[in-house]
């Protein structure tokens, strides 16, 4: 007997990320597709910072741009900023885009190096168009020919998250999703195979379902509560445990970037949005209390608050199978990195990818789940990894935290790429995974960790052509730029500004 | 030691690996790195386990190396390939190189096919041209299903060794002799001594005659294999794959060049043939000697993998290049890409045996294969989804289950696309001449512009 009827628990951004997509795909088909929420969770439009690959899921919906960048007021982001990292006073742009291009098959920082190593002063991100457009405050969208300075880059968004999953529940809902209000008080197992049944809620009412995908939060109703899957806890390099979010009012034009900076005891998040900014603070509780966070945050905030602080508790690491039995953990039930490079929506993504090319088809899902696990685990480290790597490429040793970090024992897999690239500006490979070597470029460098060596081949050419070629890579990058309009007037001009605001700021 | 800048580089030749490690460094590096080329005599006596197919990679590897089709078809037996037909397992297909077919609504090709219950090949241009044995160059930029045609060459090892070697530039010294005794600290080899007294000291020993031995838990494999070679100068290419033929303990190959028909045969068991053990070394490269070519990887030339290996460890190589004497992480890196590219090309040759205990790795593949047609991939793989999609096919792997998704055109909907589908391929491979009579123009068209 086929898979046809779907139960997905919560109605969070995973939620309705995953309910928009089933539809999509499995409405025609006649499937049946039930959403289990209890009552709309207050969205405190703290801002959510989102991945380039989100563009990939909301065209597959079919989502008009514009309006969905109106129904959640969305800004358009080029990279985030991190500042205080490396060192303090530090900063940098981790972009979303190469740097320059590839000469003769070998990456272009190589040529960088080679003007560094031989006592030039160059700036790797005077050939970055979106290190330099979101400096200016700047935006447009990336041209047609991906080959060209100004063209070669990606772009994701900041968004009310709240009101992304609104806007998905519109979507899904007209797609015969059909929504339950309650909450689930109770399991029932299937006596052969040991899933899912089906859940009973709060008010008596029950829903039985071939396959539920527990998009409940932390708490992971099914996953954990229960199937018992368990919970790999990677706090050992990850300790940040809790988290505050506050929205204030915005000051100043809104900026095509999100901002990251380090503190003594983690790191706060700025995330600006159309009528207002995100702001948050990732902290380890073992060095500040939460009232000493609150204090910080509320401290450095650009303008007044708009709701009251928000308190998030968390550990990280992953569930240890994501999909266990009929039971398919996306979002925070599945697992919990800190947003500090804007992954949560991109896993959840992820999960919806995999859990559709993976859609089982008999009740047996074992294979399925097998594969589905094996990907998104690669995926899972592959992130903690990358995570990580902001955390000890730094000189940091001002507080407790620090310190730790410092004398951490790093896997294997993240202190092999560090001294490979220290040595030889060397970034290791792969096809799976979401950051690719320009990502792993921009925080190392950006962090100060400047190789001693380069790629060899790069010495072929004359210095007088590498000068000649990275200077005009360097003009065309800023004059790209300096073509480019302001990001707030290009989201006018594109029909991407809530009118409500628009009517507020006149 | 304290680190010094890396200045020299001595590559211990006189095959096909020698030569093209000697090219691709040669074309690649500065030159204040200086280059030597040692021609050891008999160190190219195992390349026939090269076998005589490289897969598409190698068009763009020769002309990186500024040989192209001008340069390489004229002087050699060299001729075009489609891939390889297996008579295999008792059954029979064309392993032909090709681009996925296009996904449509998100679903991959092979999914509707199978729900249409068509085979899959009969949409890939490369199988049809391959059946029909013919061949075109693939048109740039023009939406036709000859567009998508992929093809590697046909070659004799030992004519690109000499293609190879006679492009070298000036700035490649070179030497030849018999190694008869080697200089070494520790891990550290200073110099090479030569029969006839001759010295070569460099900073950086690329080694494809086996300096180093190969000591016990330095080798994983192990099955030892004996391969003959013959050339019949037949009526000359007839056809644009190869053809191989399984036997009782192994195989025989049968390869359309340019001067006759070259033929392969590999067995466990070979009084007279030249033998080779199949596996890899744990460790490539340790300290300044980098073991390359099949004294590192020796994979069966049942598939390109040899050649494609070779392919990639001349990249890992070349993006390697150690800046000073200290090369410990270079060494490091080399050597996992070295373990992942041998072991990903081994998965694909043991996927060819239906009965064996398959690596843990591969049962996965073909399990999620059998269960639902899914391609899984690990990172960089030498063969990639179109290669394992022809592959389980053809050793008759059948998805229990398909994609849902495909369920959502309607019956018309499919069988319309797919006819159409299948109509363009036949038209086109139709209109393609013979492998043969392409060759032959191409050749003249060479001729007369080179006067």
């Amino acid at each position: 007997m086929g898979i046809t009827r779907i139960c997905i628990l919560g109605g969070g951004t995973a939620g309705w990320m995953t309910a928009a997509a089933l539809s999509n795909k499995y409405s025609s088909l006649g499937f049946e597709i039930t959403l289990i929420e209890s009552d709309a969770i207050g969205t405190v439009g703290v801002g959510e910072a989102t991945l380039p690959h989100i563009r990939m899921f909301n065209q597959a919906l079919g989502i008009d741009e514009a309006e969905f960048m109106r129904a959640t007021r969305a800004t358009f982001k080029l990279g985030i900023e991190f500042c205080d990292w490396g060192r303090l006073g530090d900063r940098y742009i981790h972009p979303f885009g190469d740097y320059g291009a590839p000469v003769d098959g070998i990456e272009f920082h190589h040529f960088w190096l080679r003007l560094l190593q031989n006592g030039h002063t160059s700036e790797l991100d005077d050939f970055s168009y979106p290190v330099l457009a979101a400096e200016a405050g700047k935006f447009r969208m990336p041209g047609p020919d991906v080959s060209r300075i100004g063209s070669n880059f990606g772009y994701a968004y900041q968004f009310d998250s709240g009101r992304y999953a609104k806007f998905l529940r519109g979507y899904a809902e007209s797609r015969g999703v059909t929504r339950m209000e309650g909450r689930v008080v109770e399991a029932t197992r299937d006596q052969q195979s040991g899933g899912i049944a089906s859940v009973t809620l709060d008010d008596g009412r029950s829903a039985s379902a071939d396959l539920f995908i527990d998009c409940s939060g932390f708490r992971g109703v099914l996953i954990e509560g229960e199937l018992e899957t368990g919970y790999e806890d990677w706090s050992r390099w990850l300790p940040c445990d809790r988290a505050q979010a506050v929205p204030c009012e915005a000051r100043g034009p809104s900026l095509p970037y999100t901002r990251a900076t380090a503190r003594e005891a983690g790191w706060q998040w700025r995330i600006p949005l159309q009528h207002r900014t995100g702001n948050g603070y990732v902290y380890w509780s073992e060095y500040i209390s939460d009232d000493d966070a609150t204090q910080q945050l509320m401290s450095t905030l650009e303008g007044p608050a708009t709701a009251d602080p928000k308190q998030l508790y968390f550990k990280t690491g992953k569930r240890r199978k994501l999909w266990n039995r009929n039971v398919v953990a996306v979002g925070l039930s599945g697992g919990f990195l800190e947003p500090l490079e804007s992954t949560s929506i991109y896993l959840i993504q992820e999960g919806i990818t995999a859990l559709i090319e993976l859609f089982p088809t008999s009740a047996d899902m074992e294979r399925d789940a097998a594969e589905y696990n094996r990907r998104m685990d690669l995926g899972f480290d592959r992130v903690r990894d990358f995570l990580l790597l902001h955390y000890v490429a730094t000189q940091r040793d001002d507080s407790p935290m620090w310190r730790y970090f410092r004398e951490m024992e790093l896997p294997d897999s993240l202190s092999e790429k560090i001294e490979a690239w220290k040595s030889r500006g060397y970034v290791q490979r792969y096809e799976h995974g979401v950051f690719l070597p320009p990502s792993w470029i921009a925080v190392m460098a950006g962090q100060g960790l400047i190789p001693q060596g380069r790629d060899r081949r790069v010495d072929a050419r004359p210095m007088a052509d590498v000068i000649q070629m990275t200077d005009s890579i360097a003009k065309q990058s800023h004059a790209a730029v300096a073509s480019t309009p302001d990001h707030g007037e290009f989201l006018k001009r594109y029909g991407a500004v809530d009118p409500s605001i628009m009517d507020a700021a006149e | 030691m304290a680190a010094s800048p890396l200045t020299s580089i001595a590559v211990l030749g006189g095959g096909l690996a020698g030569a093209f490690a000697a090219a691709r460094l040669a074309r690649a590096l500065p030159d204040d790195i200086a280059l030597t080329l040692v021609d050891v005599s008999g160190a190219d006596g195992q390349d026939l386990f090269f076998g005589t197919v490289t897969t598409p990679a190698a068009y763009n590897a020769m002309l990186g190396l500024g040989l192209g089709e001008p340069e390489i078809m004229p002087g050699t037996d060299t001729t075009f390939s489609l891939g390889t037909q297996y008579h295999w397992a008792g059954r029979e297909w064309v392993q032909a190189f090709h681009q996925p077919l296009p996904v449509l609504a998100g679903v991959q090709f092979h999914q509707y096919a199978a729900r249409a219950r068509k085979p899959y090949p009969d949409f890939v241009m490369s199988v049809a041209a391959a059946r029909r044995g013919a061949f075109a160059h693939p048109p740039e930029g023009q939406t036709t299903p000859l567009a998508e045609l992929e093809y590697g060459y046909h070659f004799l090892p030992a004519q690109w060794a000499k293609l190879l070697t006679d492009s070298l530039p000036a700035r490649v010294e070179r030497a030849a002799g018999n190694v008869a005794s080697v200089e070494a600290e520790g891990e550290t080899l200073s110099a090479v001594v030569l029969e006839g007294g001759r010295t070569i000291k460099a900073d950086l020993f690329i080694d494809t005659v086996g300096v180093r031995d190969r000591t016990d838990g330095d080798w994983s494999g192990g099955a030892v294999v004996h391969a003959q070679e013959s050339l019949s100068p037949a009526q000359g290419p007839t056809g644009v794959v190869r053809t191989l033929r399984q036997k009782n303990d192994g195989w025989i190959a049968t390869t359309p060049l340019r001067r006759g028909t070259h033929s392969l045969t590999l067995g466990s068991d070979g009084a007279d043939g030249t033998g080779l053990t199949l596996g890899r070394r744990e460790q490539a490269w340790v300290g300044n000697v980098l073991t390359f070519g099949l004294n590192a990887t020796a994979a069966s030339p049942l598939t390109p993998a040899p050649m494609s290996l070779l392919m990639r460890g001349a990249d890992s190589l070349a993006e390697l290049v150690p800046f000073t004497t200290e090369m410990r992480v270079e060494a490091r890196e080399y050597n996992r890409r070295h373990r992942d590219d041998f072991d990903h090309a081994l998965l694909f040759e043991r996927a060819f045996h239906p009965d064996a205990h398959h690596p843990p790795r591969l049962a996965h593949k073909i399990e999620q294969f059998e269960s639902r047609g899914a391609l899984v991939q690990y990172d960089l793989e030498p063969f990639e989804a179109p290669d394992w999609l022809l592959l389980h096919l053809g050793m008759g792997r059948v998805p229990a289950a398909r994609d849902v998704l495909a369920d959502r055109v309607t019956d018309a909907q499919l069988h319309g696309q797919l006819a159409t589908m299948r109509r363009a391929v036949e038209t086109v491979a139709a209109k393609l001449p013979p492998a043969k009579v392409y060759h032959d123009g191409l050749l003249r068209y060479l001729g007369k512009r080179n006067g």
